[in-house]
């Protein structure tokens, strides 16, 4: 088994990625079909291969054997972002467009709008791979999460190391095998199953395009 | 027979165990009804050293946000935070000094995370301990009119019996 | 074309009041929570959102805008494009690959900072990292510095008073504030930073030219020119930072000679370009 460990610099906003979605969008920049994966356009019929293996669950195939993130987190906390239109520049406009501008609503709308963040100094995937073509690809992931051209979910380092185990889809525990990752729903689960919920979403990359959306259960 | 419920598995800090990350956290001695009393306790006490020169009516609202404006300058250091509170307060040295109240929370001998635990308590449930330290303090201000009234009542009394001997 | 790791420590020469908000009656700097061997202290730091604004995008626009001579021609939504990004504002949306291409050659600078046209998002390649303050709280971040203040060292307050217009004898005070009217003296106060507080920050130019580099340290120079202004406060002489680039595999002057250079061989194509989004 795989441990991959991400080292952040900064505060992380939103949620961590999956580590077999990561590396597919690496991959898919790589081959040059990430521009193609659009919402409103059906996948590609071929899954874009990672150094992570894939089995099938239920009438799932290709599920890589990767657990969800897991954040070691000390401090939660909201900040702020914010956008005015910035009405000194005035001078900057033609003479016709030195209009009276509405900034409470509509396009120039001026906006402070709240960011959860939280101190994660590190974050574990549990996988199946192969060490240095993870690290490979990992190389030029600079930064997680939300916002992070703003500098939120900067990573200083990644780390692979070999363990022993199986932890990416479920760990062993006396009350049942604890849910890692998110599964399809059905009725290959392991009975007992700890530490899950059912949800409608999706378990395999890319999880924000429609046609992934099924009944899963996802960790909690 | 007596049974106890089964322990419940958490499954978010079963994953932290597992991916290593789970630490011994460094927490307060004081347990939780302790915190909220000596909550109420400091916050009732301030009535007593609030300054002369802030308006009396805009007591609670004054003391509210000097509650929070503490906070904003120190969540780790309760000297500082006592000081922020009492300095927005207009607390005269003398009177601060001398209040006991004040001197039993500033004195006691609490862990980093007791103090921390304690200023992080007035900071999220300033309203709650509001309302809590009011009413004691309207109880501590009857309990002292009550025990004036009493010594008035006795020291008249005291007045109208003759000295022994003469009766 | 390769990735630009580019690190800076600033060195605040007024106080800075970068602020997250007011409590009570004061105003409050921006904090974040940083783990120490004592317990989660609360340290201040600068937005990456704001450095981004500050310290790039407007003082390479606004430099933009003058050498096109753009300056009093601009359209509400071409100064919300340079200036801010832009909005997204049609339902309808589209990818309009030659335009991002376009965009990509004709502003360089725009090709970091990236933008919304009313109908299309073109996606940034630059990440602004936030200004972190050095302190002893963060020794994480610094390994080699034997002794560091801690962050309290580095905060004070200020106090400002906005007069009582009666007492300038301008105006007519009985029409204004009756002849018994209150005092219209205002006084505010917050927390700052301290001259002397440094913060280490960075920006990571992914996939960049060494034109879009030279755009980066052009617009660099430009904000520090102009006094290298970060928060609020700034008419009163706040936010005063010193940057000072630490070393890299780059030629500075040769870098922004070259976009320089560039960008003004690209004048004409590039406000073509500008016009063309909004007709």
């Amino acid at each position: 088994m795989l441990v991959v460990t991400a080292y952040l610099a900064s505060p992380l906003a939103g949620d961590a990625p999956y580590l077999d979605a990561l590396l597919e969008f690496e991959m898919a920049q790589r081959l040059g079909v990430a521009s193609r994966l659009r919402r409103d356009r059906p996948l590609p019929t071929e899954s874009i291969h990672i150094p992570i293996l894939r089995r099938a669950m239920g009438s799932v195939r290709h599920i890589p054997c990767c657990s969800a993130p897991i954040c070691e987190q000390r401090s939660e906390w909201r900040e702020n972002f914010a956008k005015r239109l910035g009405v000194e520049h005035a001078g900057l406009l033609s003479d016709k467009q030195r209009l009276v501008v509405a900034t409470g609503n509509a396009t120039y709308k001026s906006y402070r709008l709240p960011l959860v963040v939280r101190d994660v100094p590190r974050i574990r995937w549990f996988c199946e791979g192969h060490r240095r073509p993870v690290l490979q690809l990992l190389r030029s992931v600079h930064s997680i999460g939300h916002k992070r051209s703003q500098g939120y979910g900067r990573v200083a380092r990644w780390e692979a190391e070999m363990a022993d185990g199986d932890y990416w889809w479920f760990a062993p525990s006396e009350a049942g095998p604890v849910l890692m990752r998110a599964l399809p729903w059905c009725d290959n689960l392991p009975s007992r199953l700890q530490g899950y919920r059912r949800s409608f979403g999706a378990c395999i990359a890319p999880m924000w395009h429609p046609e992934r959306y099924m009944e899963i259960v996802v960790p909690c | 027979m007596s049974t106890r419920p089964l322990p419940e598995l958490d499954a978010e800090a079963f994953r932290r165990r597992l991916a290593g990350f789970d630490k011994p956290t460094d927490a307060p001695s004081l347990p939780p009804e302790e915190i909220r009393q000596q909550a109420i306790r400091f916050v009732a006490a301030l009535p007593l050293v609030f300054g002369d020169t802030l308006d009396r009516t805009t007591l609670w609202d004054r003391i509210a946000s000097a509650l929070e404006t503490a906070y904003a300058k120190s969540v780790t250091d309760r000297d500082l935070f006592i000081t922020a509170v009492l300095e927005h307060i207009k607390a005269e040295p003398t009177k601060a000094v001398n209040c006991e109240p004040l001197q039993g929370i500033m004195l006691a001998e609490w862990t980093q995370a007791d103090s921390e635990a304690w200023m992080r308590y007035l900071a999220t449930h300033r309203l709650a301990v509001l309302v809590h330290a009011k009413s004691a303090w309207e109880g501590a201000k009857t309990e002292r009119k009550t025990r004036r009234k009493a010594r008035e009542s006795q020291q008249t009394i005291a007045s109208f019996v003759p000295p022994e001997g003469d009766q | 074309m390769k990735t630009y790791r580019i690190e800076c420590v600033s060195t605040a020469e007024s106080p800075i009041t970068h602020m997250s908000g007011t409590a009570g009656n004061e105003a409050i700097v921006a904090r974040e929570p940083v783990q120490t061997p004592r317990g989660v202290a609360w340290v201040p730091f600068l937005s990456g959102n704001a450095l981004r604004h500050r310290a790039v995008r407007e003082p390479g626009v606004l430099w933009l805008i003058e050498q096109y001579g753009l300056r009093g021609k601009l359209s509400l939504a071409q100064l919300n494009f340079l200036l801010h990004g832009g909005n997204l504002t049609e339902s309808t949306a589209h990818e309009n690959t030659r335009r991002i291409a376009e965009m990509h050659r004709l502003w360089p600078l725009l090709r970091l900072c990236g933008g919304t046209l009313p109908n299309q998002i073109l996606a940034g390649s630059l990440d602004v990292w936030r200004g972190i303050l050095v302190c002893e709280e963060n020794r994480q971040h610094f390994p080699g510095c034997d002794s560091l203040l801690p962050a309290a060292e580095w905060l004070s307050g200020y106090q400002y008073t906005r007069g009582d217009g009666r007492k300038l004898g301008i105006a007519e005070t009985s029409k204004v504030f009756g002849d018994d009217g209150p005092s219209n003296l205002m006084i505010f106060s917050g927390q700052s930073v301290i001259r002397g507080a440094r913060f280490y920050h960075g920006f990571l130019a992914k996939h960049a030219t060494e034109i879009e580099l030279g755009a980066l340290l052009w617009s660099l120079q430009l904000w520090q020119h102009a006094g290298g202004t970060i928060g609020g406060q700034a008419a009163r002489g706040h936010g005063r930072l010193r940057c000072e680039l630490l070393a890299g595999d780059w030629d500075q002057a040769a870098c922004v000679e070259a976009y320089r250079d560039y960008a003004l061989a690209q004048r004409d194509e590039a406000v073509a370009w500008l016009r063309d989004c909004w007709k």
